[in-house]
């Protein structure tokens, strides 16, 4: 059974016209650690909130472990749902020292199960030592570990982390992100975070649910997200692409580059279309058969790759841009270049409307 | 039958709801009686006595107060502003010392310095006894002017209440930016131009709350106005009530002394418009004071001094000195006894002040109700009402209920049995939760805005019910703001008088109606030591005050 699920959740706010989250559908299951991916105002901190029991939803329900906690009447209170909460500001109580911030969730444990408790969790999390310091007196990542650890000292099935590595800067963030995912493995709980950072979700997540308006556009592991995209926002979400607009017809799909072949029977001739090609989708070829020729606009050296962009001229005498990355030791002239799209890497979405009613994952 | 069970689940829902505001909702209810009753006494037709009142008194009052809201407003416009801009953008010689000291005035009441200004300057003082002698003056002439006179009354109100004006242009004045002055001079502004182009636009709208603050205090005064004989709607309301017992007539004035109050919120919100207070934004620099010339700087020391001088120093020398001479006759066991009395009195409206708003606030905390915001709104609007509105808003009502269980007790037991709730402490506790809960539930809201709501979250995700978490997280983390807010209605329930002198019990004294006594029967330098008890308690807030202002400067 899972963990969480949540059935058609939503919540619109009084004076909002628009729902911040409409009709989420989605679960998760014991051990996983699961992102919820969106842009500010994509519904993804009142999503969050709903499951931990600051927000009642306005329809949908929540269940725990196959038990109602929110909705269809019911509402049970955050501090009787056993969920585990790491805020974005941390939340220690500035007036407690560490040691009483992790036994302040622990008051039903007799004292010296709590100190056991403490303690553990502070060497899980590499804090030991600090029992006796104030809040004030700890960096920022020392914050953040007190407050998972302080999360994680009742035991809860589940922890959610409100943007857990927002305030953290880039050059510390690696080693931060490997640091939690192994935290949170070693002590076998469930995970659910919410992030607007593509690579925390990437890099964390077993699987990420991409939200955009409050919708849940696509739920998948990170693979499925950057490989098949269901449309172009998650597509353009996860890394460079090239967004062609293409026509299905009996023998393929026709784009403004001339006809590429499609394998997948599912689309209908005449259907409207997107491809996604990444920019590592290109072959480099040495002469112009069969191939597209394509004015060097701009390139840039990334270090494990050369990025370029190129002109390429369109079947209707126009031209458009590609980008498209080669490895750094192939080379091609000053200003031209060959190029040719991989058959096997070209992803065929729904056509350009921006949000599919049947977009699930 | 889908149908019933879920009508059923609403109403628990709502009665869930309902559940957990009502304890507030009664408290707010029960703070906004007064008002109402006010309010509700202009549906009912008026007596004899109004008709007297309106033809032969009204007019008097009216002009009177406008006066005196002219006079005092314009005043304490002056010197707060002038003084507030010379500390903050001139060095001078004592600059740092009259910064401060420029606050200190708030903490001498209005009537105390009129007492000890009218016994300063009376025929028999030590200054005039000397000017006879040595100038062989004529003797019966006042020398400068009669104190005693709506212009008397102007100056001394203006001597003590310009601290408002003050301390608000000053915060103001420390928090403006320097680029906006520096942009004036580059643009060939002298500091004077900047000063009425720039400075006094931008700080309008602070100005104009620490003018209308000033001018609330006027309306609310009784001791000060009785004392020098100008006659305003706060004389006429003791007068209805004292001397001609007519409850509506009293009720009534009251009533146009509340149409007062509101009519300057509404101005001051007027003008205010969308005017911000603060200017502060991230590139924020402190002004760099200018050194004058040193006939300038001065002079500058000088005017400073002035206020300093005539609203503190030798007020309260002088009343150091009659403290002196007269502590033999006045300080005995029935002083001491008094001054516990206004002690514990004051003790126990900050402590029920403070308690109330914490319950507001924390249940205002947990709810998203409408209803309560706008309540505790209303609640928090007692500070704006005049001692004496509040007074007889809260006697009319408290009366009918002594007459009620009176006349109950009376069937009961055959006997006279009287109930005295409208002249007990608890009235008077009453009546000072009503008028000064407001100044503690700000100081407490800003306590409560500084405790983030992730920390509330964080609580109850670990467990902790909201019982719990107000005891173990806000009490501790409110400390401050509840002891600080608790303060505030100490000192101010220590200084009220005309609140004071219609609800207390028979023979019930404080400092404060002590002082108004002995002044009353013209024997003021009896009253000095009773008047220097609430000065140097209001010191402590004052010297908080100061603290803040410049705690504040050295952060920025």
């Amino acid at each position: 059974m899972s963990l969480l699920r949540l059935h058609k959740l939503s919540k619109k706010f009084p004076g909002s016209r628009v729902p911040a989250v409409d009709q989420v559908s989605l679960s998760l299951e014991r051990g996983e650690i699961l992102a919820l991916l969106g842009e500010s105002g994509s519904g993804k901190t009142t999503l969050l909130r709903m499951i931990a029991g600051f927000e009642t939803p306005t329809s949908g329900e929540v269940f725990i472990d196959g038990r109602l906690v929110a909705g269809n009447g019911v509402f049970m209170e955050a501090e009787r749902r056993g969920i585990g909460v790491v805020f974005q500001d941390y939340a220690l109580f500035p007036h407690l020292r560490v040691r009483e911030n992790m036994e302040f969730g622990l008051k039903h444990l007799p004292a010296k199960e709590r100190k056991e408790r403490t303690e553990w969790m502070m060497e899980l999390t590499g804090t030991s030592g600090m029992q006796e310091r104030y809040p004030h007196e700890l960096s920022g990542g020392q914050k953040q570990r007190i407050a998972l650890a302080r999360a994680m000292a009742p035991g809860p099935d589940l922890i959610l982390f409100d943007e857990p590595f927002s305030s953290i800067d880039s050059m510390r963030k690696n080693q931060m992100r490997k640091e939690i995912k192994a935290i949170i493995n070693k002590s076998g709980t469930t995970a659910l975070f919410i992030t607007h950072d593509t690579k925390d979700a990437m890099a964390m997540a077993d699987r990420i649910c991409m939200l955009k308006k409050g919708k849940n556009i696509q739920t998948g592991t990170p693979y499925q997200l950057y490989n098949t995209p269901v449309n172009s926002y998650v597509a353009s979400s996860f890394g460079k692409t090239n967004l062609i607009s293409a026509e299905v017809t009996g023998g393929g799909l026709k784009t403004a580059f001339g006809v590429l072949p499609l394998k997948e029977t599912k689309w209908r001739a005449g259907e409207k279309v997107t491809l996604s090609v990444r920019p590592e989708s290109f072959i480099l070829e040495s002469n112009r058969n069969g191939c597209l020729c394509g004015e060097i606009t701009d390139r840039s050296f990334m270090g494990e790759f050369n990025e370029l962009v190129c002109e390429v001229p369109t079947g209707n005498g126009g031209k458009e841009e590609l980008v498209v990355r080669i490895a750094p030791g192939k080379s091609c002239s000053e200003n031209q270049c060959f190029i040719r799209i991989s058959e096997s890497m070209i992803h065929v979405m729904r056509g350009n409307e921006e949000e599919p009613d049947s977009a699930r994952g | 039958m889908e149908i019933r069970k879920e009508l059923h689940r609403r109403l628990r829902r709502y009665a869930g709801r309902l559940k957990s505001i009502l304890p507030t909702l009664i408290i707010t209810f029960i703070i906004l009686v007064p008002l109402l009753v006010v309010t509700f006494e202009f549906t009912r037709p008026p007596t004899e006595i109004w008709h007297h009142f309106t033809s032969v008194l009204l007019p008097g009052y009216f002009q009177n107060t406008l006066l005196l809201l002219a006079g005092v407003g314009a005043g304490t416009f002056i010197i707060g502003t002038g003084t507030a801009w010379l500390v903050s953008m001139y060095r001078f010689p004592g600059r740092q010392f009259l910064a401060w000291a420029l606050v200190m005035p708030i903490a001498i009441p209005a009537y105390i310095n009129g007492y000890t200004w009218a016994g300063m300057l009376d025929y028999t003082s030590p200054l005039y006894t000397f000017l006879r002698e040595r100038y062989a003056l004529d003797t019966g002439a006042y020398l400068f002017f009669d104190l005693l006179s709506p212009t008397g009354v102007i100056i001394i109100f203006t001597l003590s209440l310009y601290p408002y004006v003050y301390l608000i242009c000053r915060a103001f004045f420390m928090s403006q930016s320097a680029a906006m002055l520096e942009t004036a001079s580059s643009l060939g502004h002298s500091p004077v131009r900047s000063f009425f182009r720039i400075a006094l636009p931008m700080a309008r709208p602070a100005i104009v709350a620490g003018v209308t603050l000033v001018m609330m205090e006027v309306l609310n005064d009784y001791g000060l106005v009785q004392y020098f004989g100008v006659d305003t709607f706060t004389t006429g309301i003791f007068s209805a009530w004292f001397s001609f017992g007519d409850r509506s007539t009293a009720l009534r004035l009251a009533g146009w002394l509340l149409v007062m109050v509101l009519a300057l919120i509404i101005l001051e919100r007027l003008q205010r418009g969308k005017a911000r207070f603060d200017v502060t934004g991230a590139t924020y620099r402190p002004v760099r004071r200018r050194q004058p010339e040193k006939s300038r700087a001065l002079m500058m020391s000088l005017l400073c001094s002035v206020p300093v001088f005539l609203g503190f120093i030798l007020p309260f020398l002088t009343l150091l000195n009659w403290t002196v001479q007269t502590f033999d006759g006045v300080v005995d066991f029935s002083f001491v006894r008094l001054t516990a009395n206004s002690f514990l009195l004051a003790a126990g409206a900050s402590f029920t002040g403070m308690a109330v708003a914490l319950l507001i606030l924390f249940s205002l905390r947990y709810s998203g109700s409408k209803i309560l915001y706008f309540l505790s709104r209303a609640a928090t609007m007692g500070y704006a009402l005049p001692g004496a509105v509040v007074a007889i808003g809260i006697l009319i009502p408290l009366l009918a209920v002594d007459s009620l269980v009176g006349n109950l007790l009376q069937q009961m037991h055959q006997g006279s049995l009287r109930l005295m709730i409208s002249s007990s402490v608890f009235a008077l506790i009453y009546a000072y939760l009503v008028r000064f809960m407001a100044v503690g539930y700000n100081n407490l809201e800003a306590g409560y805005d500084r405790i983030s709501s992730s920390i509330d979250e964080s609580a109850a995700s670990l467990g902790s019910s909201r019982k719990r978490t107000l005891r173990e997280l806000h009490l501790p983390l409110l400390k401050g703001a509840l002891l600080g807010g608790g303060l505030l209605i100490f000192v101010d329930v220590l200084k009220e008088l005309p609140l004071t002198l219609i609800l207390r019990p028979f023979n019930f004294d404080t400092l404060a109606t002590r002082a108004y006594e002995y002044a009353s029967d013209e024997r003021v330098a009896q009253s000095a030591p009773a008047a220097l008890i609430v000065i140097l308690t209001g010191m402590i807030p004052a010297f908080f005050m100061n603290m803040i202002l410049t705690k504040t400067n050295a952060r920025l």
